[in-house]
This record gives structure tokens, sequence and C-alpha cells, in this order.
């Protein structure tokens, strides 16, 4: 069924595909609650030195394992009490936030660059170059991720640098997937035929004509993959390949709050319950992402 | 026999990201008894989505407005979805556009032309598949034997959309419905797919509902013709009057622009373009590309009757038919 | 007449892999030769099948022929020099909102031509991007809106302005208004129309529909399953058609004429073979109601009645 496009009465074009997109945004609950969380968690991580009460190294082996507020003993000096080396825990909380968020998100982005380039590369020149690309994307997925990962840390360290990169190497292809199919279905459109008919070099036609068209797929699966990272490199972690004390990554938290669980359990939920939010933020961020930045067909 | 269709007072509104639009208004329309009604207008005209809502086919953003459908003499307004379920196949079926995507790619030609039979009718199969094979071959699609073992994909377009008729005939439906059932296909196959459309209507005696924009297949299909202009009936009458005598300032533009035979010369259109959707339309429609504007046409222009002409146009049919014509050899769009 | 582009005895054949998997040959082209002089207009009539499209990409340089050859102003062109066709030879396409870049302005899709090859300061396209759009009718207030805020119409208004940025000597214009309401396909023919005498460009103009052609074109081409079965000027062939397919497709373009009939009913159910499959001798056979077995013996040679070429062994003075 076919509409005419709606204009005012004045013959004025109507919305553009931005504005149109800015009010399914706002009407969208998934996506303006996952953005209200997420942003509130970066400007957690982004301000972490003005709200955080104590510098999360600062040791004070006299007040070790104090209580939370809410059991008896504690005190609102320390409302999540304090670690085995006496650090304010809310602080380590507050600023665990920065390592989750960075580490993802760079671990996230690299993936992206790299898995975009090779997806474009195969799904737009075909034959034995997509051979190729298939070739590796075959191999990345039959490798079990999180094994290679853990050996590559004992490898190679584990270096704020050096885990992002083997982060990365987890994700790449699930964007090169994405990537590779989506540009078959627009290598044959008119739009892209004009544009050779135009002169366009190759390279004007991947980064020009293509890539903008792919952009809303590679952004949901960047917050999709971006949660996932954070997972990881709090399960990393937790196993002590990840961040390296004394840092306060949620899963170094966690896994150094085991031995108190029984009598602390905060020090395991808190941190825990950090990671989870984070994650099913960002799910729902991406998620209605997706739904938002739906194909402008309006044909 | 009952009429196969009467609707009357249909609206149609739609609800969009960018707000709720009207987008068909109180349309009255009615096929008889071995009729063939074509439905014309150009994109935006509300002519498909009128057709789609009498089947209960409307897309979830769209919603029809209290209004009388009935089909083969049952009213369906107050019908439950599932009483109206029965109908749909039986009663009235639909051809549509797509020959590629209407039909069942993992089913053969033969089961889907037999369930669609046994759905409704109680027969044995092998009645399915003898009126099956009789219907492909009088829509023109030889070795019909063989071809009910055949799967959708193993037919070009054009066979495709031939089994998409005998689908609709299955049943001995009182009406058909045809979504601009040949536009897809190529034009000599188009040419004589209609032949056998119109054959196959002519001797089954069923009501035809032709929804087109070509007013070639128009004047060659139609017993009688209905005029739709941004969701509301502009204009009704035979064929032969429609096209010789038109009345209604849209209906003469139409006529005038179609291309005759002419080795030269530019071709005709009318300036300006459908108006928008919007939620409350005021007034005649056409008044922004109409030569014989005038004041009163901000108003609500009356649906006039003339036996069996209608038109809704504030000029009678006189004043009408001596104003100007809105055609022009333009180039532009709009100002 | 020295011609601007031409094709001469081009063919095209694709290998592809069946339904049942086994590899086959589809004959796109089967020997084309077409010749396009300056300011004229030739247009190539078919439907499905015939190689038309195929033919379009390869005028356009998006293609390369299996064999013959392309000539720009007498020098032979080979696929690869994209950059020599896009300047002189633009395409307008059938789906007017497919044909623009759904992520950039109107003004960027007109100007993409000038950008890609680098013409011009990004002033000076500017500019010309605004004088065209205006040329083409469209009001400067849509230079910065978006291919889906457009209609159909106005979509391959921005398809035209594009593709004369370059100022190139052909447009390949392929099915252009066949996607298109009626009163807009009268405006955008008149637009090309009108655009004739001003620019001096020639037009290859690809259609089914016989009517639009004959006002359109003063060359007509009529192809079928990769060949040329008529062509001649569009007054003499369409004043009395000899090939059989010439006059099929006459008689299916429907002009409005009430009391009149639709065609009669032929044999072969009017379907067009699978081009992976021709028939032998004259491919036309299964559709005809004059074959005999000559024409499944032999595939008739084209011969010349006055101004007007027809391949059939029957075709008559």
């Amino acid at each position: 069924m076919t509409m005419t496009n709606p204009s005012d009465r004045a013959g004025n074009p109507t919305l553009s595909p931005r504005q149109l997109m800015v009010m399914r945004a706002v009407g969208h609950k998934g996506f303006i609650i996952g953005a209200v969380v997420t942003a509130l968690y970066v400007l957690m991580a982004v301000a972490a030195p003005l709200i955080a009460p104590f510098d999360p190294l600062d040791q004070n082996l006299l007040a070790k394992l104090a209580p939370p507020v809410w059991q008896d003993g504690g005190s609102w000096q320390h409302p999540l009490g304090t670690d085995s080396l006496g650090r304010d825990y809310l602080s380590r909380l507050i600023f665990g936030a920065r390592i989750s968020i960075m580490i993802g998100f760079f671990a996230a982005l690299v993936s992206a660059i790299v898995g975009t380039s090779i997806g474009l590369l195969g799904g737009y020149f075909g034959g034995r170059v997509d051979a190729l690309v298939m070739y590796i994307v075959n191999v990345k997925l039959a490798m079990p991720g999180l094994l290679v990962a853990l050996a590559l840390v004992s490898a190679f360290g584990s270096s704020f640098v050096t885990l992002v990169i083997i982060l990365s190497l987890l994700f790449w292809d699930r964007y090169a997937i994405v990537v590779r199919t989506l540009t078959q279905q627009f290598r044959n459109q008119d739009f892209v035929l004009a544009a050779r008919a135009a002169g366009a070099s190759t390279t004007r036609i991947l980064f020009r004509e293509l890539l903008p068209n792919l952009m809303n797929a590679v952004i949901v699966v960047l917050t999709l993959e971006m949660a996932l990272a954070i997972v990881i490199e709090a399960a990393l972690s937790f196993l002590g390949l990840g961040v390296r004390p004394p840092n306060p990554s949620w899963g170094l938290m966690i896994s150094e709050g085991r031995q108190y669980m029984f009598f602390r359990p905060h020090l395991v939920i808190a941190p825990g319950i950090a990671i989870l939010g984070l994650v099913i933020a960002i799910n729902v961020l991406g998620d209605g992402f997706r739904d938002i930045a739906a194909p402008e067909d309006r044909r | 026999m009952s009429q196969p269709l009467s609707m009357s007072g249909v609206s149609i509104d739609l609800k969009l990201t960018a707000g709720r639009f009207a987008v068909v208004r109180d349309v009255d329309l009615s096929v008889g008894a071995g009729e063939i009604v074509c439905l014309v207008g150009e994109s935006g005209s509300g002519k498909t989505i009128t057709a789609l809502a009498a089947m209960r086919l409307l897309p979830r953003v769209a919603r029809m407005r209290s209004a009388s459908v009935v089909i083969d003499g049952t009213e369906t307004r107050d019908m439950s979805d599932k009483a109206f379920g029965a109908l749909l196949g039986d009663r009235v079926s639909i051809v549509f556009q797509n020959p590629m995507s209407s039909l069942n790619p993992v089913l053969t030609i033969g089961e889907q032309l037999c369930e669609a039979y046994l759905t409704h009718k109680r027969g044995s199969r092998a009645e399915a598949e003898a009126r099956a094979i009789d219907l492909l071959e009088r829509v023109g699609v030889s070795a019909a034997a063989d071809r009910m073992r055949q799967y959708p994909h193993q037919l070009s377009g054009g066979l495709r959309q031939r089994v998409m008729i005998a689908l609709a005939f299955m049943c001995e439906p009182a009406l058909v419905i045809g979504d601009e059932p040949t536009t897809a296909l190529d034009v000599t196959m188009q040419a004589q797919t209609l032949r056998l459309l119109k054959d196959l209507a002519r001797d089954t005696g069923i009501g035809l509902l032709l929804i087109t924009h070509d007013l070639g297949v128009v004047s060659r299909m139609a017993d009688r013709v209905v005029v739709m202009y941004a969701g509301r009936v502009v204009e009704e009458g035979t064929c032969d009057e429609i096209f010789a005598h038109p009345i209604h300032p849209y209906t003469r533009g139409l006529v005038d622009c179609a291309p005759a035979h002419a080795t030269s010369g530019g071709f005709l259109s009318i300036p300006g373009e459908v108006p928008a959707l919007s939620a409350n339309p005021v007034g005649c429609d056409f008044r922004n590309r109409c030569p014989s504007a005038r004041a009163d046409c901000h108003r609500e222009p009356p649906m006039r009757q003339e036996s069996t002409r209608r038109w809704r146009c504030v000029m009678d049919r006189e004043t009408a038919q001596a104003a100007p014509t809105p055609a022009r050899a333009a180039l532009e769009a709009e100002g | 007449m020295k011609s601007v582009l031409e094709v001469e005895n081009v063919t095209r054949s694709f290998a592809v892999r069946g339904q049942d998997g086994k590899p086959k040959t589809v004959q796109a082209l089967r020997g084309v030769t077409l010749a396009v002089g300056a300011n004229e207009s030739v247009g190539i009539a078919g439907e499905s099948g015939c190689g038309k499209s195929t033919l379009a990409k390869i005028m356009l340089g998006l293609d390369t022929p299996t064999s013959g050859e392309v000539r720009l102003d007498g020098a032979v062109l080979s696929g690869g020099s994209t950059r020599a066709f896009a300047r002189e030879v633009q395409p307008i396409f059938q789906d007017p909102l497919g044909s623009l870049n759904p992520r950039r302005t109107v003004e960027q899709n007109v100007r993409l031509p000038l950008d890609a090859m680098r013409i011009g300061t990004a002033r000076e396209r500017a500019v010309r991007a605004l004088d065209l759009m205006s040329k083409v009718g469209l009001p400067e207030r849509y230079r910065h809106t978006y291919p889906s805020q457009l209609s159909g119409g106005q979509a391959q208004r921005v398809a035209i302005a594009r593709a004369l940025t370059p100022q190139p000597r052909v447009l390949v214009c392929d099915e252009p208004t066949s996607a298109l309401d009626t009163s807009v396909q009268a405006q955008i023919l008149n637009l090309l129309l009108a655009m004739r005498p001003e620019t001096g460009i020639s037009l290859v103009f690809i259609t089914h529909d016989l009517i639009v052609l004959e006002r359109m074109c003063e060359r007509v081409v009529v192809m079928y399953l990769g060949e040329v079965v008529e062509t001649g000027p569009t007054a003499d062939v369409l004043a009395a058609p000899r090939h059989p397919y010439t006059r099929m497709l006459w008689r299916s373009s429907l002009t409005p004429e009430p009391g009149a009939d639709l065609p009669p009913a032929e044999p072969g159910n009017a379907i067009t073979p699978d081009p992976a499959n021709i028939p032998s001798g004259c491919a036309f056979r299964t559709r005809c109601r004059h074959a005999t077995d000559l024409c499944a013996a032999e595939a008739p040679a084209p011969r010349r009645f006055g101004n007007v070429t027809v391949a059939c062994h029957y075709a008559a003075a």
C-alpha cells in the first residue's frame, strides 16, 4: 500500500528522519530508562573523584571489614563498610564504574572498527575476498572465546590496553556478519549503482555511500557487545586474570569479598548488583535503539 | 441472487508516529451480481485500503469506523473476527498485486488450491482437485495436471498470478476483489491475464471489484467506474458515461491526461499534488487544483445524484461539464 | 551522423546456479547493435527478460560485455574506465527513492557526480546543484531534506538533477516513470522532453510502454530475449509493425477506449521463455501464432524494409 508523503498544507517537506527518530525515542519507555540509567553510571564514573567520600586505594587497617550502615556497628562514615584492607567500599564501587565502562566501551569500539571493516570488504567485493572473510569469521566462531581470552591474558598480562585488545578480539565477528549481510543487500540497490555511474571510487562507495547506511545497525550491535564486554571483564577480574589489585574492578571486588561472604554478604552483592544494573541498562538501551532506528521506509 | 458487495459510510483512520490521519472518509461502494466495477484513483486515493477494509485485512495502525459492509447479503459489521474468517475465501476472495509473496512457498499449487476448497466446502479431495484443474485450465495455465504438483517458485510471475486468480475462484465466491492484480506483470501478460479474468467473471456471474490506476484497463474491463480522490468517492457512473461525459473536474482531468496515441506533443497532467493527509480535512480536497474553485468550495461539497451517476461537487452537471479541464501540459509539480 | 554512444554486436552471458543447483548460462544479450547520435532520442522497447537493463548497464559502463564493443565518440571503451563513462553517460533508474542515498540530503545526492569526480570547487558544486534543482522544478526549501521525505515524483526530479550535474551527453533512462502515478509521470516526461533542446542531450529511453515511447523517441528498438527484433523510426515502426512481437506489444498497450476490447488470447500462455533456455531458431516462436518449422530451424536474419529493419522470416513489405 502506498501513501503520499505527508507534507504540510504549505507544501513544505515534513519531519526529517532525524526528527521522527527523536519523536520515537521520546515515546519509547525502554530506551528512556536504559539511557537514563546508563547515563547515571557514566556520570558516576566521570564524577568519581568528586562524589566518592574516600580515595579507593586508601587503606586503614584499623577499620578493616567494618559493617555497612544497616548492620550493628555500622555508620554513615562508611555506608557500605570497608573491605579486608580497610578501604571504603562505596568509594571502590564508584571508581569501579570507571574501569568497567572504559574497558567495555573501548573493547566494543575497537572490535566495531575491525569487524565493520572486514564485513564491508567481504560484503561488497564478494568472490574470493568474501571467501577469505568468511573463512576468518568461521575460524573465530569455532574458537572458545573465553578460554582463548584466558590464555592470552596469561601470556600477555593484563594492562588496560592489553585487556581492551584481547576483549575486542572476542566480539568483532558479530559486527562482521551483520555488516556483511547488510552490505550485500545494499550493494545491489540503485543508489549504489548510481554512485558508480557517477564516477565514485570504490573507497568512496564503501565509506560514504554504504557505511552511513549501516551505522544504525552497527550502533545497536555496539551497545549490546559493550554490555557483554563489561561482564567478561568482570569475569576475568574475578578469576584474577583481569585488572590487577589494588584497582577497584567490580569483578575483583567480588573475588576478594568471597571469603567474607557469610558475615559480610554485601561485599559480594553490592558489586554484583552494580554489574547487573549497568549491563541490563545497556541492553535495554540497545534494544530500544534498535526499535527506534527502524529503517525509514515510508513508501 | 443477493448483491455481492454493499459498503456504506466507510471511514478509516491511520495512527502514525506523526499523528492521526483520516485516510478514507464516508465511502459508499457496491458491486452487483455479474458486474465488473473498477475502483479508480491514484496513490493516496485510499482505493486499496477501502478494499482491504471490506475484507478486514487492515494493517494494525488502521481503524475502520463503524460502517456497513454487506457481503453476499450478510451484514458483517457486528460479526466477530472468527465468524468473518469463515467468509474470507468462501464468499469473498482477493487477488493481490504481488504474485511473489502471495503463495505459500512450501506447499504445491495443488495443495494450496485444494486447501482453499476443502476448508470452506464439504467435498472430497477428488472433487477439489477436479475443480482446481478445471480452473487452472480456464485461467490459461496449460498442462494443469502437472502444474498441480509444482511449487510456486517453479512458476513465472505471470503464471503465479494466474494461479492466484484460480485460487480466488475455487470456492465460487460471490465477490472477487482484484487489487491491481496485473500491475506487476509484463504488459503483454497483463493484457492476457485481464482477458482471462474478465471471461471468467462473466462466465461465473460473480461480482468483480477491480482496483486500478490505469484508465486503459478500466475502459476495457469496467461496467461501472467509481473514482476516488484523497479518500473520498468523487464520481461514479457507467464506463461509457465516465469516459465520454465525465462530470467531476478530477475525473475530467484524469480522462484528459490518459495518454492516447500521438507522435508528438507533451503529456498532460493535473498540476499540483494530492493533498497531504490530515486529521480533520475541511472542504473539497480538490480545490487547490481545480480551475473552477470558488468560495463555497471551502465547505463540504454535497454528493449529487442523477439516476446512476453520482458526483461530489458544488457544481451541477451542466456547469461542471462546461467548466475548463484541470489537465495542463505542465512541468511544475507545485508552485 | 557520428554517434555519441554505440554498442556493436554486444553479447552478455551470466553463469548462474539454477534452482536444482546445476550451473546454467543466462544469455541476457545475444548480439545487439545500437547507435545513439547527438541530440537523439532512442527508445528501447521490451519486457522482462529482453535484456534491456543489462544493456543499460553496459551503456553506462557499469558492466562489461562478454563480447562486442562499446564506443564513446568512436573510441572503444572497456568497462573499467568508469570515469570516462561517468562524464558522458548518466542513469535514471526505475525506483526513484531507491536510487537516492537515504542518508544523504537532497543537495548532497544531487552533487554526487561532482563530488565523486572532484569537478569544480565546493562552492561551484553547491551552486550547480541548486541551479539544477531549480531547473527540474524542485523548490530550494528541499535542499536539506532527506529522500524519505520526498514523493516519488520529487525523488525522480532529484535523480534527474543529479544525472545532469556533470553535463553528460547521454541520459540512459531505465523505465524512469513506471513506478510513478500517471500525472506525476506526465510531469517527469515533460521535464525530459523540455530538457532536450536546452541541453542537446541524447536520451536512451527504456520502457515497455509504447504509448509513452511514441511521443518520447524518434527511433525505436524492440527487443526480445536479448535480441533486436525490429528497429526504425518510431512513426514508421508503430504505424505498421512488422514483427509479431511488436504487434503484440502494441496491442497490449491499452489506451482508454470504452467499448474497445482486450487483445485476443495468444498461444503459449504469454510466457516469455527462461533466458537460460532460449528456444532454437527464432526465440519468439513459442508465442507466435504464425510459427512454422522454419522458425524452429533457423534464426531469422534482419532484413530491411525502407527505414525499418525486422528479424522475422515472414515479415512482408
